[in-house]
């Protein structure tokens, strides 16, 4: 059993309050895009941990409830602490926060609205399972319906980012490879598209895809190679020489 | 090296250098962004596949008729707009982010080959979808690979052919005949029978292809005689001996008591009764003679036009157009040797297989006789 503590910057926890727990500051700046940060900073968790709880509320406006796209982000982001039990401690009420459009997140298994007391918190840390099998989650987030974001101006967009990167994925190309690709790269931290590639994931599917393309291209290079000549080869009639 | 074009507004954007990370790894790919630059590149340069998106920018996404999509106009006006254009051989591949399936059948009845359709969270129902169309993208580029080299070829042959018509032939219906006959060949040759009409119904584009291409060696010798189809001779029942004058003075004999022999030559002077000059002796020992169709007529005339004509030897005409005749009297599709009609299956798998060699063969050898 870990646990992970990740406090607001305005929190009034302590890091002693939670000694036998790994304890994270948000430092979250309106400067920067929102999925983009979270998407950082999920990333730089590397442990596996049973238990990771987080704050309903952070950044400059609490009514955004940015706990619950935070705890979708986690989900969505491959690693070792993917599955782990999330509870989100705040003190607002179910009926302030249903109209967020991530509400559905606390429909998802292993995710948790708890109260922000610090007996409670205690109490769940000493969960000692995970809720979620790593893969089920796949089945998990297909409960979720998120709406594409407002800034991709129209369905041809969302077609394009998502297209090219199915793409890239199934032919086991690496993107970072690709200078082009850096404002895809970016898109890609947007919480519906990764909502969309953790519900996709073809990591299942990926020996069976390259073992098709292995068939393809052995089937069309049989082809183009055409027939072998081998030994004396026996001229046409017209380039024989002519008979006296 | 293949030559890729890919037109898409958003090539720039990064499917350009997706397409060259996964599918087109060791291929040369170009790509056009604007319509503009779509069609002053299909202008000028022949390609290997073209990748065409179906709509560009903003202006073509609150258009509602397919009519007025880029990538329609420029598959119609730049692509497939006629024979003669550069890339009207090249296969073409919608790639798109539409699924809407009438869209897709008005491309392919505009003469697109097949489309990819760009995954689309909304249309992506599970993980085989997208096994499924990334296996079909790669399935469709190996085999518009292999169509563009067989339709290149066969597109090359026959331009190469109606660009030599104009000094060879001078009956213009004639001309007129053949140009059309070749374009229905290339038609035929190239439309895709289902499997149904090839399994059920035999029926083989190639052979069908073959048999209009062997068709335009009858307007060759239409044109090359004087008064074509009228022999000279008698003919009293069964035929004794034939005799067609050509328009160079040529006369050719096809004598046809025992002898294994047919003769051709320069007519010495048109008084005379017989006919002299060079006499060339070419051996029709193994020569099929049909007395359904009389198609001996052709293969004796297309001989005489080639001896006298074309000024070439007889092993020449043995090797070069003794398998076209053969390969044509095995087809059975319409009139065939009185050897084979009744008692060879229709279509056999073997005939099958050859007849596109075959297509390919005749289409060389009309280059030769009529260039």
């Amino acid at each position: 059993m870990k646990n992970l503590f990740i406090a607001d910057n305005s929190s009034i926890s302590q890091k002693s309050d939670f000694e036998e727990a790994d304890y994270r500051v948000l430092e979250y700046s309106r400067e920067n895009s929102l999925d983009e940060w979270i998407d950082k900073f999920v990333c730089e968790i590397h442990d596996d941990y049973t238990n990771i709880f987080l704050p309903l509320c952070f950044g400059a406006t609490l009514t955004d409830f940015l706990g619950l796209r935070l705890a979708l982000h986690i989900r969505c982001t491959k690693g070792k602490f993917q599955a782990c039990n999330i509870f989100i401690y705040g003190s607002e009420s179910l009926k302030q926060i249903i109209k967020n459009e991530f509400f559905d997140v606390l429909k998802l298994p292993g995710i948790f609205l708890i109260d922000y007391s610090l007996e409670e918190i205690k109490k769940y840390m000493q969960l000692e399972e995970k809720q979620v099998g790593g893969s089920s989650i796949q089945n998990d987030l297909d409960l979720l319906n998120l709406k594409v974001p407002l800034h991709l101006f129209d369905n041809h967009s969302v077609a394009n980012i998502w297209g090219m990167h199915r793409l890239l994925d199934l032919g086991g190309a690496d993107s970072k490879t690709v200078q082009s690709l850096s404002s895809i790269r970016n898109s890609l931290s947007n919480i519906f598209f990764k909502w969309l590639l953790a519900k996709n994931d073809i990591e299942s599917l990926r020996n069976q895809v390259v073992k098709d393309a292995e068939e393809i291209f052995k089937s069309y290079k049989y082809k183009i190679e055409g027939p072998k000549v081998v030994g004396k080869i026996d001229l046409p009639e017209s380039k024989k020489k002519r008979p006296e | 090296m293949k030559n890729i074009l890919l037109v898409d507004d958003e090539a720039q954007n990064g499917w350009s250098d997706v397409l060259k990370v996964t599918v087109f790894k060791d291929q040369k790919l170009d790509y056009a962004e604007t319509k503009e630059d779509a069609r002053e590149k299909l202008t000028l340069q022949k390609y290997d596949l073209i990748l065409l998106d179906l709509r560009f920018g903003q202006d073509d996404h609150v258009q509602v008729d397919i009519e007025n999509f880029g990538g329609f106009e420029i598959l119609t006006s730049c692509i497939r707009n006629e024979f003669a254009s550069v890339n009207f051989a090249t296969p073409v591949m919608i790639f798109t982010a539409s699924n809407k399936v009438w869209h897709i059948y008005t491309l392919l009845e505009r003469g697109a080959d097949d489309y990819y359709i760009k995954e689309h969270p909304t249309t992506m129902r599970d993980l085989e979808f997208s096994r499924a169309n990334y296996k079909r993208l790669l399935t469709s580029i190996t085999e518009l690979n292999e169509l563009g080299r067989k339709r290149s070829t066969v597109w090359n042959l026959i331009m190469s052919i109606q660009t030599k018509l104009s000094e060879s032939i001078d009956n213009e219906n004639i001309k007129s005949r053949i140009r059309d006959k070749l374009r229905v060949g290339y038609a035929t040759l190239f439309s895709k029978p289902n499997l149904i009409e090839k399994s059920v119904l035999l029926k083989s584009n190639e052979i069908l292809a073959y048999i209009i291409l062997w068709s335009i060696l009858e307007e060759i010798a239409k044109d090359s005689f004087q008064d074509s189809w009228v022999r000279i001779g008698q003919y009293e029942g069964n035929m004794i001996a034939n005799k067609w004058i050509f328009k160079n003075g040529g006369i050719l004999s096809v004598p046809m008591d025992n002898s294994d022999d047919i003769e051709v030559g320069i007519k010495y002077d048109p008084t005379e009764k017989y006919w002299f000059g060079k006499k060339v002796r070419v051996s029709s020992k193994n020569w099929e003679y049909s007395k359904l169709t009389g198609r001996i007529d052709l293969s004796y005339q297309i001989t005489g036009y080639m001896l006298l004509c074309k000024r070439m030897e007889p092993f020449i005409i043995k090797a070069k157009f003794n398998p076209l005749r053969d390969f044509r009297n095995k087809t059975a599709y319409t009139h065939s040797s009185i050897e084979s009609i009744f008692q060879e299956p229709l279509s056999t798998s073997e005939i099958r297989d050859e007849a596109y060699k075959k297509c390919l063969e005749m289409l060389k050898f009309l280059e030769e006789i009529i260039g």
